[in-house]
């Protein structure tokens, strides 16, 4: 994987397969967005099916390292579904009803990961239904 | 059962033995995050998201392409093979196949592995599935829907003992 920091909440743009994914470290704002978005999504959205594994485009993990007390250990986020897993790999899926998806696929694109998600097939508003 | 239907179930199973089950909870618990599609094609698990060549000293270059993933597998103790043809009795092996994503910046490699079910399985990402981008079983990674890893490059063997990676 490739080497984040090794004590900060971590995002990881989930696209490749074989090579290490690309991640950056959440700042004070981004942890708190995801904290707001992730809490809304527990408190309001019905649990769903976690989406199939697939190459390409997933989504997003947010590794929390630190600790943040207003984050689970990791959030996995994609395909409208928002799911809160164990490090060991119990999970519980949401729908994304608060956007967290949306949110993090301007933030991978405003780091310059925009033609990585064409190319990949990632949808422009997640709310698209993604390539066959 | 005669003992003619013991032998084949013998020589059936002996052959059976090189070639892995389909065992997605083995890569869970964790260590999904830290080994990748070569680590599961190859049944090695090394916690080091694996790459072609990385353990022999011939780590393929950018652009991905066949050739260079090639060159790093065969260093690494990969045989390639034509597809429609088995790995053989002589050692204890079993099949794999490559494809690539060719994009300009989307550019990456995926393998896949015939389980003994007869269905090939693979590790897009963290989780292990025996399912294509369609949600089918694969039955042909050459036939499968792969998304974005349009190039298909060839298959190889897996031979016990004769694979290093890291």
């Amino acid at each position: 994987m490739s080497e984040p920091e090794q004590n900060a909440v971590v995002v990881f743009l989930l696209v490749y397969s074989g090579r290490p994914d690309p991640s950056w470290p959440l700042d004070e704002g981004g942890i708190g967005n995801v904290a707001a978005r992730h809490a809304d999504v527990r408190g309001r959205a019905l649990r769903v099916p976690t989406p199939p594994a697939r190459l390409g485009y997933r989504g997003f993990r947010i590794e929390n390292r630190p600790r943040v007390d207003r984050l689970p250990p990791v959030l996995l986020v994609g395909g409208g579904v928002v799911v809160e897993a164990t490090e060991k790999g119990d999970s519980e899926a949401w729908a994304d009803v608060a956007g967290l998806e949306s949110w993090l696929l301007d933030e991978a694109r405003s780091r310059g990961h925009d033609q990585l998600l064409r190319e990949a097939g990632a949808p422009v508003r997640p709310d698209e239904p993604q390539p066959a | 059962m005669n003992w003619l239907e013991r032998l084949v179930e013998a020589f059936v199973r002996w052959v059976e033995r090189c070639i892995p089950a389909y065992d997605p909870q083995n890569w869970a618990d964790g260590i999904q995050f830290t080994n990748n599609c070569y680590n599961y094609a190859c049944a090695i698990r090394t916690d080091t998201w694996a790459q072609p060549g990385r353990a022999t000293g011939h780590m393929y270059s950018f652009p991905i392409d066949c050739a260079g993933i090639d060159a790093a597998a065969r260093s690494d103790g990969l045989r390639p093979l034509d597809c429609d043809r088995g790995c053989g009795c002589r050692d204890c092996c079993y099949k794999v196949a490559l494809a690539i994503a060719p994009g300009e910046v989307y550019n990456d490699f995926n393998w896949y592995r015939l389980d003994r079910d007869g269905y090939w399985s693979h590790k897009p990402g963290w989780t292990v599935t025996n399912l294509d981008n369609s949600g089918n079983p694969i039955t042909d990674p050459r036939t499968a829907d792969r998304g974005p890893y349009t190039v298909f490059c060839g298959c190889y063997c897996v031979c016990q003992g004769q694979v290093t990676i890291s």
